[in-house]
């Protein structure tokens, strides 16, 4: 498991429900670093503008950990 | 860069940010300025007393009145010291890895849709990777950011950036990207498309 590799979580666990994931969910990991056997994963979410029409998204980020996860789609650099 | 533009930032909403710089000190630790270093200061925290999020913290730069909240936890024993002010590209600076543009928001089927609608694709990636990083670099310096989650991985800011308009209507493309801070002045991009801000 490495950065850029898409991942589902595959248990379904208070402390991932409370920030809105859940088992079969599927995100890609943002950062190198898997820390305290976490990895910083980050769901996709959609676009949205606010007032000034600026937009941002509705995506999640969550420290989950390896155990937790199964790779989906390995990443390859181009 | 003019001499008094280092000195007072204003945003796009005509407020003028703090200039005065706080460096974050968790005494008795050293900085960790890379990842394996982080990593260790989590490992130290798991087997001696010290909180890994204070010691993620030891060395980050922070405007006095946009910074994580002091003392962080009952029996913190962080404290800060004023630095001078961090100049764009000798005291702070912004890393925007090209595999956050190319290989993940040209991937991500809502992302390249928002990209590719606004008249970007893929070709262009250096390009917006560059843009990223001058323009959070500017902002980072200014002050203008907002504080978002704070964890085992370190503090993160949201930052608004803006890249040329290329639709009909001209307008510049404004939106948040999402940054880890690391000590010295140093941020790199977590992800090229966030919330608002994340609390
Ligand atoms: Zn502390």
């Amino acid at each position: 498991m490495k950065e850029y590799d898409d991942v589902k979580v595959i248990v379904e666990k208070e402390r991932y429900a409370k920030v809105g994931i859940h088992k079969g969910m599927i995100g890609t990991i943002l950062d190198p670093r898997r820390i305290e056997g976490d990895w910083l994963v980050v769901f996709d979410g959609e676009f949205k503008q606010d007032e000034d029409g600026t937009w941002y998204t509705t995506d999640i980020e969550c420290e989950i950990a390896e155990s937790d996860l199964i790779v989906v789609k390995e990443y390859k650099e181009p | 860069m003019g001499v008094f533009e280092n000195l007072i930032y204003v945003n796009d909403k005509g407020e003028v940010a703090s200039h005065i710089w706080i460096k974050w000190i968790h005494e008795g630790t050293k900085e960790a300025n890379t990842n394996a270093e982080k990593q260790e200061n989590v490992l130290l925290g798991e087997t001696t007393r010290h909180c890994a999020k204070c010691l993620n913290l030891n060395g980050c730069y922070f405007p006095l009145d946009n910074m994580p909240e002091q003392p962080l936890h009952p029996n913190c024993h962080c404290y800060k010291t004023i630095i001078d002010k961090p100049i764009a590209g000798r005291t702070a600076q912004a890393v925007c890895y090209i595999q956050k543009i190319r290989d993940y928001a040209f991937v991500k089927e809502a992302k390249k849709k928002f990209f590719n609608s606004n008249g970007y694709d893929i070709m262009d990636s250096e390009y917006i990777r560059k843009t990223i990083e001058d323009v959070a670099l500017k902002k980072y310096v200014g002050g203008d950011f907002k504080l978002g989650m704070l964890d085992k991985h370190g503090q993160r800011i949201t930052i608004r950036v803006e890249l040329p308009g290329r639709t009909a209507q001209g307008k510049p493309l404004s939106f948040c990207t999402g940054w880890m801070i690391y000590p010295g002045g140093k941020i790199v991009l977590t992800t090229p498309a966030t919330e608002l801000s994340k609390k």
